[in-house]
């Protein structure tokens, strides 16, 4: 016998051995069939294809899935299929408390005890065959503002939704929900939803109202806004909006913006990543918008490194990726000030002081470099490293430089714009003299020139240059990280190779985070970990691929000048902008919780409301910004009207409506659609909703795909993307120079009002600039605290809130403070604490815990103003605003902590 | 082949005679397979029956053009490593406290050996031992162990089947030939197996 025959009748023996050849499993399978208390149709052509109520057979897939553990490739709503979809809605005749067994049996299957389950299941669909009613479910997108956007089946009687679980993607690594998109029955149903138009009665914040129409209220919003603009001009009325009830078509403000020339004011925050991202890798590294690869991609990786991202509170979806990664043998490094979840999963927890995460950064590509672990062939053809910098105006050397003849006109062969075309000029090692890149045998990634009389040198060596202090050691100095870690961390990176970093903007809320963000792309380029299966940086959103955003949001190409939330302070005051005029005098404020997403939350109260005329708010939900309104519109939340949607999976996906509007709530578009026919503009909103959708799949890329509205009613979700690891190799990027620019030619602030304040030779390359605030000796001897706020599992920015049962677990405000801390203000476990600077304070339960370092204390976030004993935590934020990319440093904030006095309880 | 070709046809219209076909002619093989993944009979029994009951659920997404038994077998492969990492999750409190380790040597008892040890040339010693190093490979490497000896497949439809990168496949394959090796080392065969 030889050794591979051996080997087999090895194995024979081994898998053979304890099955008996007697084996007979289908007695058991058709009693399966039978317990479920139908009979047992041996031919099914005739079962439920005439519109009859299906027999339970018929329904057993559908049971199958919530009991089975694995949900399998590609699996669709089975019966959704074989039905006509109209609506996304389908009625089967199943009992209620049916379908509540078997999702007890599927927690049980989870739940690791595996026998009981069916046991369960047969006794609960035999006993309960009398309490059958209708069922129908609709198929829901949980639209909460983390954007992985999960796929829920919504059980519906009576037009009212009774359950909600979790349904699959066709790709098995989407979907599964989280908490919040389980509970969110309880938030449709919750107390705190608008119910009516209403109007103020009393004193803005006093929250008195009385109840009004529809007619009414538009006509008074229609009116004032009206009023405003003939007398301040368009652009007075100013709108916010956020990524609250997020979906293609409750974006329609900027189309009413657009066609009315208001003010569009973002939020200020979670800019500097994109910023960032968008300056050095493009806006566009995948062709589709965004500048990380697909969740599922993480899978491919070997190292992933989750930077300041509490994915298992925020992203339950990728989180799940991310484990899947692990399993495969991938490497799961977490930095983090405090210890979360995530990092009780990693190989490795690394702490870091608060903002220093860039210097880390820096440190890392010093290290790769002096190492010699950079990807010598990714940094020559894929990044500018090999681009010679002029020394007299920073720009690159092009070949109009060099030969002094104007450089050529080209039409561009998409767009038909005319571009100027002057290539670039490199030196090229191989002849010793400087060349067109194209023509260029070697380029020099190191040196400095002289080409034609310019003093050049390449951009490789200002990147090396700008990193030569950030030595290990340094690093290890400003971030608490033993230098050994740190050089560790970047040679793991390089070379355990492919590497994934995935962050957050938590690291752009302190002054210059953005600067952490070009750091690690530039590292992520200089090691070639990029742009190829299992590399990636960022995160991935692909909004813009499919759709035909520009035509539906601007129709009259009117592009507008934008506000940001902390600039409307003085805007609002002043009435100028720059020094010239521009007032701002009413506010429709609708997706975002404006008021309490702003820092120096007194602001608002002392600069901002009282100089504004007219406030409206249109939201789901008494939010905070709500109660300083002087209207309040009623809107629809998510399963009350038909949407589509695409976030951060490769999916789009169709939201159906469900159930009717709630009490007397529109969808925005709707309340869009009224407001546009009183300003005037209403042959903008002359289209019906699905004329709409039509107009967004008017893309070139939607014929490509074959994405139509009719197609995606009835799959639900179309991938958009091809599923393989070699798409997300790049040849590409979406930076003028189709490479990635870890040196930056022309660099701008994010919003061009703000060029005053910029300096653009400290935008060029790489580099870590200290926070504003928190590592500031002199204010550190009066609040001695860095405070930062983190997401919980149980709320979702400010938007998300009022579900009683998560309310149970997330009951009131807390603040993390390490036991050295606590201990010298002799704050004991659940104390009621006082977090105070000069600006203000906020009071909350003290959590002593170890998971935080000294002198950091967080406070998760997701609360309304009246859930605080006192306060606001944005009361205590700092006001300052990145003059780059204009985004708030809600993370830059130095405190105080003391027992809260006025507690006597 | 024409049976089965009939049955899915069957299946595919919703009859579940269609079923009793695939189940009789695929079980054995099936239970054989996760059982040896999973080291649990009566989870594997209830896998397979499981991977039965999801096959008249979706067959309409199986493709009449590929074999019908790498298939199903793939389900089963995917399905018994997924049930174990669900399983792992939970600490077993099972017989808790009743274990002291005091008869460790004795846990493999004679009776337990699952192969014969005079067909391939082996003391009982080193029976014992080998059977041992096989349990605790992890079952993520049996499995692919599984695939390759017991069914035949190449390195590339282990791949495809488990969804895992060739080079994947390739280094448990080596974790597990090494535990081979040492195997037929000790038999009276003294070659290295590659």
């Amino acid at each position: 016998m030889g050794a591979k025959e051996l080997i087999k009748s090895f194995f024979k023996k081994y898998t053979e051995q304890d099955v008996p050849v007697e084996l007979d499993l289908w007695p058991a399978i058709i009693s399966r069939f039978q317990n479920s208390g139908e009979e047992v149709s041996n031919d099914s052509s005739d079962a439920g294809r005439d519109g009859n109520p299906k027999t339970f057979i018929e329904s057993l897939p559908e049971v199958l899935r919530k009991t089975s553990n694995s949900i399998s490739p590609k699996q669709k709503e089975f019966a959704m299929e074989k039905e006509k979809q109209g609506d996304g809605v389908r009625v089967t005749r199943r009992d209620f408390l049916k379908v509540s067994g078997a999702t007890a049996a599927a927690a049980a299957v989870v739940g690791g005890t595996r026998r009981p389950v069916l046991r369960s299941l047969e006794e609960i669909s035999s006993n309960a065959k009398s309490a059958q009613t209708e069922e129908q479910i609709g198929v829901g997108i949980c639209r909460c503002q983390c954007y992985n956007y999960c796929k829920l089946d919504l059980h519906v009687r009576n037009n009212k939704i009774v359950k909600v679980t979790p349904a699959p993607y066709p790709d098995p690594e989407y979907g599964g929900g989280c908490v919040r998109g389980q509970s969110f029955i309880q938030r449709i149903y919750s107390p705190e939803r608008i119910k009516y138009p209403m109007k103020r009665v009393g004193n803005r914040g006093e929250d008195k109202w009385e109840r009004i129409s529809w007619d009414e209220a538009i006509d008074i919003i229609g009116t004032k806004f009206n009023e405003i603009r003939q007398k301040y001009g368009d652009q007075a009325i100013a709108y916010t909006t956020q990524g609250g009830n997020g979906g293609a078509l409750s974006n329609a403000v900027f189309r009413l913006k657009s066609v009315t020339g208001g003010t569009m004011i973002d939020g200020a925050a979670d800019w500097g990543w994109m910023w960032a991202f968008g300056k050095v890798l493009g806006p566009d590294i995948t062709g589709v918008g965004s500048s990380g690869n697909e969740p599922a991609d993480y899978a491919n990786a070997k190292t992933i490194i989750v930077w300041g991202l509490g994915l298992t509170e925020t992203h339950t979806m990728q989180w799940r990726t991310v484990l899947a990664a692990k399993r495969r043998g991938a490497k799961l490094i977490v930095i983090d000030p405090q210890f979360p979840a995530t990092a009780a999963k990693a190989d490795q927890w690394i702490p870091v002081r608060p903002a220093s995460d860039g210097a880390i950064a820096m440190a890392m590509i010093k290290t790769v470099i002096d190492e010699g672990l950079i990807d010598l062939d990714f940094l020559t053809k894929r990044t500018v490293a090999p681009f010679l910098v002029r020394k007299d105006n920073g720009l690159f050397l092009r070949n109009s430089h060099v030969t002094g003849i104007a450089p050529e006109k080209v039409k561009d062969p998409y767009t038909g714009q005319e571009v100027v075309k002057d290539p670039i000029v490199v030196w090229d090692a191989a002849v010793d003299d400087a060349k067109m890149l194209e023509e260029a045998q070697t380029p020099a990634l190191e040196g400095s020139y002289e080409v034609a009389g310019i003093q050049v040198t390449t951009a490789f060596d200002l990147l090396k240059e700008a990193a030569a202090e950030y030595t290990p050691e340094y690093a290890s100095k400003l971030s608490g990280v033993p230098a050994e870690t740190i050089h560790d961390l970047a040679v793991t990176y390089a070379t355990n190779r492919p590497s994934t970093i995935l962050s957050s903007p938590a690291i752009d809320h302190y002054g210059s985070g953005h600067k952490f963000f070009v750091n690690i792309a530039t590292l992520a380029a200089i090691t070639g970990n990029l742009g190829k299966p299992g590399a990636s940086i960022g995160d991935f959103y692909q909004s813009g691929m499919v759709l035909n955003n520009l035509e539906f949001l601007f129709p009259t190409m009117n592009f507008t000048e934008d506000l940001d939330l902390i600039t409307l302070k003085d805007v609002a005051e002043t009435g100028q902008l720059n020094g010239k005029p521009y007032p701002v005098k009413a506010l429709y404020m609708h997706k975002a919780n404006s008021v309490s997403k702003r820092t120096r939350w007194k602001d608002w109260m002392e600069h901002i409301l009282p100089n504004l005329e007219f406030v409206v708010t249109a939201d789901p939900f008494m939010v905070d910004c709500a109660r300083y309104s002087d209207i309040l519109l009623p809107v629809c939340d998510w399963f009350e009207y038909e949407e589509i949607v695409c976030g951060s999976i490769p999916y789009m996906s169709y939201n159906s409506k469900t159930i009717d509007p709630l009490f007397e709530s529109k969808s925005d578009i709707e309340i869009f659609r009224l407001l546009a026919q009183k300003m005037g503009v209403g042959k903008y909103f002359e289209q019906s909703n699905e004329d709409f959708i039509n107009m967004l799949f008017n893309s070139q890329a939607a014929k490509d795909l074959g994405i139509t509205f009719e197609r995606l009613k009835q799959e639900k979700s179309i991938r958009i993307l091809p599923k393989t690891p070699e798409f997300w190799i790049r040849s590409r990027f979406g930076t003028p120079s189709g490479r990635v620019e870890f040196y930056l030619e022309q660099p701008r602030p994010r919003k061009s009002y703000a060029m005053k304040d910029f300096d653009p030779e400290g935008e060029r390359l790489p580099g870590f600039r200290p926070p504003t605030e928190i590592w500031d000796k002199q204010k550190l001897n009066s609040y001695p605290l860095a405070f930062i706020q983190e997401h919980a599992r149980w709320r979702v920015h400010s938007l998300w809130f009022g579900v009683p049962v998560l309310n149970e677990i997330y009951k009131e405000p807390y603040v993390k403070i390490n036991p050295i801390d606590a201990a010298a203000r002799n704050i004991k476990n659940n104390d009621y604490v006082e977090i105070f600077n000069d600006r203000g304070h906020v009071v909350g339960r003290a959590v002593i815990t170890e998971g935080i370092m000294p002198g950091l204390t967080c406070m998760p976030i997701g609360w309304q103003q009246n859930e605080f004993k006192a306060g606001h935590y944005n009361e205590v934020t700092n006001g300052y605003l990145e003059p780059v990319t204009q985004t708030q440093s809600f993370y830059d904030t130095l405190v105080e902590i003391r027992k809260w006095e006025a507690y006597h309880g | 082949m024409n049976e089965e070709i009939e049955a899915i046809a069957l299946l595919k219209r919703g009859d579940v005679r269609g079923l009793e076909v695939l189940v009789r002619k695929y079980q054995l093989d099936s239970v054989r397979i996760a059982n040896a993944i999973t080291k649990d009979f009566s989870l594997a029994e209830e896998i397979v029956q499981e991977a039965f009951l999801r096959v008249y659920q979706c067959i309409d997404q199986y493709d009449d053009a590929r074999p019908f038994r790498s298939w199903f077998l793939r389900i089963i492969v995917n399905d018994a490593l997924k049930a174990l990492t669900y399983q792992n999750r939970f600490v077993s409190l099972e017989g808790a406290g009743e274990f002291d380790g005091s008869d460790l040597a004795g846990i493999l008892s004679e009776s337990s050996l699952w192969f014969e040890q005079e067909e391939f040339g082996l003391t009982h010693e080193n029976a014992q031992a080998l059977q041992e190093m096989l349990n605790n490979l992890t079952p993520e490497h049996r499995a692919v162990l599984e695939l390759k000896y017991y069914l035949d497949m190449s390195d590339e439809e282990i791949a495809m089947t488990v969804h895992i990168p060739l080079g994947t496949v390739k280094s448990r394959l080596h974790v597990a030939k090494m535990v081979l090796r040492s195997m037929l080392e000790r038999t009276d065969l003294s070659f290295s197996c590659r």
